[in-house]
């Protein structure tokens, strides 16, 4: 098992130098000089510009920047935001609890919308429940969320006011931003779940079961979820970066201050260091999410552990 | 053809491919009613958009002091903070929304398909670096890494669909590259290497065209994708310039008029779902059309294309 483990890190691995490298570059293929587009803004003084070339050693070749630039990472050092002169770092630690807490709220509401939906279609395909979740789950994928967000906040907030609508703090303020979140996910859960079901149940195993006087409810969650829940898991992690890249925009309707909201006023104010470091930061943890979900598989069905010993 | 003598197909490559065209075509029109219904509507909705500077009532981007004003029969959409026709608005934006998703795909298709290709059918180190590279770019997010090009190159109409089409790439090349390796192993391809194809001529003429539903049907797959990005990026502006029309850019712009004036974000709410809806429905009917009998068809309708190993 362990081995296993390894081997799939020592596949990750490279994946993570090769966003250490592209994140490095998008100083380099921005088109102009990097350290005036570092200044940008602030109407800087060739001097400045020179001194700045000399502290990120800009004059020296790529490849020894890189290295340079990977060792200050590895050192927790992200730099400073030219907007703010505060580090990015501390900037990052302060906001991601944030955004992670957005995340996994939203995947929370996907999972306790999304699950229900799909056992009841996938138990009994073709009754109405089945076409009012297979319409919910076509809706899901095709609704924008940034405008459900908005009818969200119209709905609860505006006409009911029975929700905030912005910032955070008070324990309800996540709901409406988890829920326009989480919903587009729910829906994909909801169809994974109900075709995986009613293949299942098509299935001799299931059959025996039923033969020998099983009750539908044991049916259900002894041979039928746990088979079905393990695609799922699959998409829980796939679409982990989904959701976290789309708290970006939930971010800024909602005005709440996770890293989100702050890669867009970065985009938007050109603050170079502090986009490399947010692009870095999701995709490593979007990196981390899968592998975990790759060794969750193996605990989870052991026949995918099986193969794996084979292998 | 002449059914009398024993026949070997004697038309051009071209009239074939024009005949299965036609016959692709008008088996669009047949089956899943939902899949028509996808395609009649957004046939409408592209001829809507083209006729738009016949058909709009107002000027999209003349300012009036009939600021805010409730749908009525003069405003059936009502009218924005600037007192612009939302439905001329509607009309205009659909034009750009519309644009920037396909532009984006075509993108992709021809950077992507081409990279597959390459790396399913040459050196063992070419294809090792092409395919890591479309690892890392898999590693972020199609968002994220549309983000990350916008960046780059600006914001901007036409920087938003290069940033479309570089984000879905690799989803194509990985694709590609899965299905040529399997094509490469069929006996025709052994058997036309054997005879001393050039690989050029064997990929562009024996593996390509076994690849050509496929990709078509990615591509259908991708629109609505391509769609909400756009969007996206244009909702938190890093798209069109206000006053351009674009459905993404008003629902912004439409936010901040929620309490007062609820139609503003509506009315492109609306439109891009009900875009997205159709191109979905239009996706899985091409799908079902053109691939009838692929398992990997399924996985993409029930996924979604990052599901795709």
């Amino acid at each position: 098992m362990l081995r296993l483990i390894g081997r799939r890190l020592a596949i990750s691995v490279p994946v993570l130098v090769g966003v250490t490298v592209l994140v490095f570059l998008i100083l380099h293929l921005i088109p102009g000089d990097p350290a005036q587009i570092m200044l940008f803004g602030s109407r800087p003084t060739p001097q400045q510009i020179e001194q700045l070339r000399s502290q990120l050693g800009l004059n020296r070749p790529l490849p020894v920047q890189y290295w340079l630039y990977l060792e200050r990472v590895a050192h927790g050092d992200l730099g400073q935001s030219f907007i703010t002169g505060r580090p990015i770092l501390d900037e990052i630690a302060q906001r991601l609890p944030d955004t992670l807490e957005l995340t996994l709220a939203a995947m929370l509401v996907a999972v306790v919308i999304g699950m229900p939906l799909g056992i009841v279609g996938g138990v009994r395909p073709g009754s109405w429940a089945d076409r009012l979740g297979s319409g919910f789950a076509v809706l899901g994928v095709a609704v924008p969320y940034f405008w459900f967000a908005l009818v969200l906040i119209l709905l609860f907030a505006v006409d009911l006011r029975l929700l905030p609508s912005l910032g955070e703090g008070s324990w309800n303020a996540i709901l409406l931003p988890a829920l326009s979140l989480g919903w587009g996910l729910s829906a994909i859960i909801a169809r994974l779940l109900r075709n995986n079901l009613v293949e299942i149940y098509q299935q001799p195993y299931m059959q025996v079961a039923r033969a020998k006087g099983l009750s539908e409810r044991m049916l259900l969650y002894r041979h039928a979820l746990k088979n079905a829940l393990i695609p799922v898991v699959t998409i829980l992690g796939l679409q982990f970066g989904n959701v976290l890249s789309g708290a970006v925009v939930v971010e800024v309707i909602f005005g709440r201050p996770g890293i989100g909201s702050y890669l867009v006023q970065a985009i938007q104010a050109k603050d170079i260091p502090v986009v490399q470091s947010v692009v870095l930061f999701i995709a490593v943890i979007y990196i981390l999410i899968n592998l975990l979900v790759d060794l969750a598989y193996g605990v989870l069905d052991p026949r995918i552990r099986l193969s794996w010993v084979r292998s | 053809m002449s059914s009398a003598a024993p026949t070997f197909p004697t038309e051009a490559p071209s009239a074939r491919f024009t005949r299965s065209a036609g016959r692709v075509f008008q088996a669009l029109f047949q089956g899943d009613r939902f899949g028509i219904a996808a395609l009649c509507f957004l046939a409408l909705i592209v001829l809507l958009a083209i006729l738009a500077p016949l058909i709009a009532p107002y000027d999209p981007v003349h300012v009036t002091s009939d600021n805010l004003a409730q749908p009525s029969l003069r405003h059936p959409f009502g009218t924005d903070q600037f007192g612009r026709d939302m439905l001329s608005r509607i009309l205009w934006g659909a034009r750009l929304t519309l644009l920037a998703p396909v532009v984006g795909i075509g993108i992709s298709t021809a950077a992507g398909v081409p990279l597959g290709l390459l790396a399913g059918y040459s050196t063992r180190w070419l294809s090792g670096l092409v395919m890591r590279v479309m690892d890392v770019m898999l590693a972020f997010p199609g968002l994220l890494l549309a983000l990350i090009v916008v960046t780059i190159i600006g914001p901007g109409v036409v920087n938003v669909m290069i940033a479309i089409g570089i984000a879905f790439i690799p989803v194509f090349a990985r694709v590609v590259y899965g299905s040529t390796l399997a094509v490469r192993a069929q006996d025709y391809v052994m058997a036309a290497r054997s005879l001393g194809c050039r690989p050029s001529w064997l990929v562009a003429r024996h593996i390509l065209p076994n690849l050509a539903t496929q990709i078509i049907v990615i591509a259908s797959s991708a629109v609505g994708w391509a769609i909400l990005t756009a969007t996206t990026l244009n909702f938190l502006g890093f798209g069109v310039k206000l006053p351009t029309p674009e459905w993404g850019a008003d629902l912004a712009a439409g936010k901040d008029w929620l309490q007062v004036a609820w139609w503003t974000s509506a009315c492109p709410g609306l439109a891009i779902t009900a875009v997205i809806l159709a191109a979905n429905y239009l996706g899985d009917h091409i799908a079902a059309v053109l691939e009838p009998h692929s398992h990997w068809r399924d996985r993409v309708q029930q996924v979604g294309l990052e599901g795709l190993e």
